[in-house]
């Protein structure tokens, strides 16, 4: 279980670990972007033709990556998989149960969609403009838990769906006017087919092989990857010129460096995400790993300094670029304040005499992180994260009051937090 | 793994998070509004090593007025 890698309170390398990992991940992230635009740019090549083959790359980059990692060695007595430390979910790089390899073959056929959308969009665009595209995706997650729970929302999320969305539009700006096609492509394919990837992933991850075994991420990583790059080729082979793949086998050799580079950056912020998460509140580790957002414009200004063209058209009238700073600056503040405005909180429970185990039943409700069942006076304590107090009480506790034989619950509201 | 839920003395709760965060194996600590004053979570290696913490660190700290230990048999985590 990841809850056995969290770090110890005081120690201070950990929390410096902490934010190395988060905003390292976002760092990767800016990077793998990077090695894409400049790939495209500096190589004449169409993106379409770039991205089927850069994401074959990195699907064999990720099975070589994951196979090393399997490699069992004996470490205090234990004989682990070197992937040990990067997922202590992780064993070997197998083939998932039924169930969530079904939920990774959705995952993967979303995900296949918006990689192509970004493939399309990284071809006329550079990495100042695609990373705050990508972010367009916790709208329309905010709108699918608001949606799917019948609930109305809060000042926070309205805010924060405004400021993503206003800051979206802002760095979609062109001096014509609003680049049109490129911003359908974000609110369209590309970030309702994310929101759909993460919705997916998410049920992935909670599902349990066995008591206290859940899937890992590196497996997850390899076979979403997989359909992901089947049904990318697929939708790919439809628009693709005919002499593909004779500029494929022509541009492999100097592309690799670059896609190498893409596919290993990626992968790391991946594994630094999960780390991360491992060690911190999600909401911390996505308000850090967001410096994506803004990154995107000094990797862009330098790049191209350092070599002309590279990173993408440049745009020399500096009210766009100051139009471009205003939408991210938009899009930061709506990550932050929809992280920054979640609530905590501890739920003691004690049951009836004669209940059996309710914790799996605990734990499917909807906004509980952590689950444990106790020895003692209370018999279960929950974790519990909502947007407010309000939402804590209609949507969380309510749901653990219905279920059976429980005798009494007792509410403890987070008002700070060490880790 | 075990929770420490602990009742705190009126204006004592900074310095006993101040003691409280010295102790290498807590994982967390959150201050709370409620029945108890913080919730502390432990990963100990043993029984042994949460009595040795709950006998030198805890029972040592000057403002706490009560605690209540609860081991974790089951833990599920997102």
């Amino acid at each position: 279980m990841s809850s056995v890698n969290q770090r110890p309170v005081s120690k201070r390398p950990s929390s410096t670990i902490f934010y190395t990992l988060a905003i390292g991940s976002g760092v990767m992230r800016t990077l793998s972007v990077a090695f894409d635009t400049v790939a495209i740019n500096t190589i004449d090549i169409d993106p379409i033709i770039y991205g089927f083959l850069a994401q074959w790359v990195s699907f064999i980059a990720t099975v070589l990556i994951v196979a090393i990692v399997s490699i069992r060695r004996t470490a205090n007595g234990r004989r682990q998989s070197l992937g040990y430390n990067l997922d202590p979910d992780f064993d070997r790089l197998r083939i998932l149960p039924k169930k969530p390899m079904l939920y990774l073959i959705a995952s993967g056929f979303f995900a296949g969609i918006s990689t192509l959308s970004y493939y399309i969009l990284i071809g006329s665009t550079d990495a100042s403009n695609v990373l705050p595209y990508g972010q367009l995706v916790i709208i329309y997650l905010l709108i699918g838990d608001l949606l799917a729970e019948k609930d109305t929302p809060t000042i926070i999320e309205i805010q924060s769906i405004i400021s993503i969305l206003f800051g979206v539009l802002l760095v979609g700006a062109t001096p014509g006017g609003f680049d049109i096609p490129s911003l359908l492509i974000v609110l369209g394919p590309m970030n309702v087919s994310s929101a759909f990837v993460t919705y997916y992933q998410r049920k992935t991850k909670r599902h349990e092989i066995r008591p206290g075994l859940r899937v890992d991420s590196l497996n997850m990583r390899v076979w979403s990857l997989l359909v992901l790059n089947s049904v990318m080729s697929f939708l790919m082979l439809t628009i693709m010129p005919a002499n593909s793949w004779q500029v494929m086998i022509d541009y492999f050799v100097p592309l690799l460096w670059m896609m190498v580079g893409s596919s290993v950056s990626i992968f790391l912020a991946l594994v630094m995400y999960a780390r991360a998460l491992g060690k911190g509140s999600m909401s911390i580790v996505n308000s850090l790993s967001a410096i994506s957002v803004v990154l995107g414009v000094p990797v862009t200004l330098i790049g191209n300094a350092v070599v002309p063209g590279a990173f993408g058209i440049i745009e020399s009238d500096s009210f766009m670029w100051i139009l471009t700073i205003f939408g991210i600056i938009l899009v930061m503040i709506g990550i932050v304040s929809i992280q920054a405005a979640d609530v905590r909180s501890i739920v003691l429970i004690k049951v009836k005499p004669l209940v059996g185990d309710i914790l799996p039943e605990l734990f499917d409700i909807r906004g509980v992180e952590k689950a444990a069942a106790l020895a003692g006076t209370q018999d279960y304590l929950l974790t519990i994260k909502s947007r407010n107090l309000a939402k804590t009480r209609t949507k969380i506790l309510e749901k653990i009051q219905k279920i059976q034989g429980i005798d009494h619950i007792e509410t403890l509201v987070v008002i700070r937090e060490y880790k | 793994m075990a929770y420490v839920l602990m009742e705190i003395e009126i204006g004592k709760t900074d310095n006993v998070v101040e003691h409280l965060r010295k102790i290498p194996q807590a994982t967390k600590i959150a201050v709370t509004t409620g029945g108890y004053d913080i919730v502390m979570l432990l990963e100990v290696a043993n029984l042994e090593e949460l009595y040795d913490i709950t006998v030198h660190h805890i029972h040592t700290t000057p403002g706490i007025k009560d605690t209540q230990t609860a081991v974790v048999e089951k833990m599920m985590t997102v």
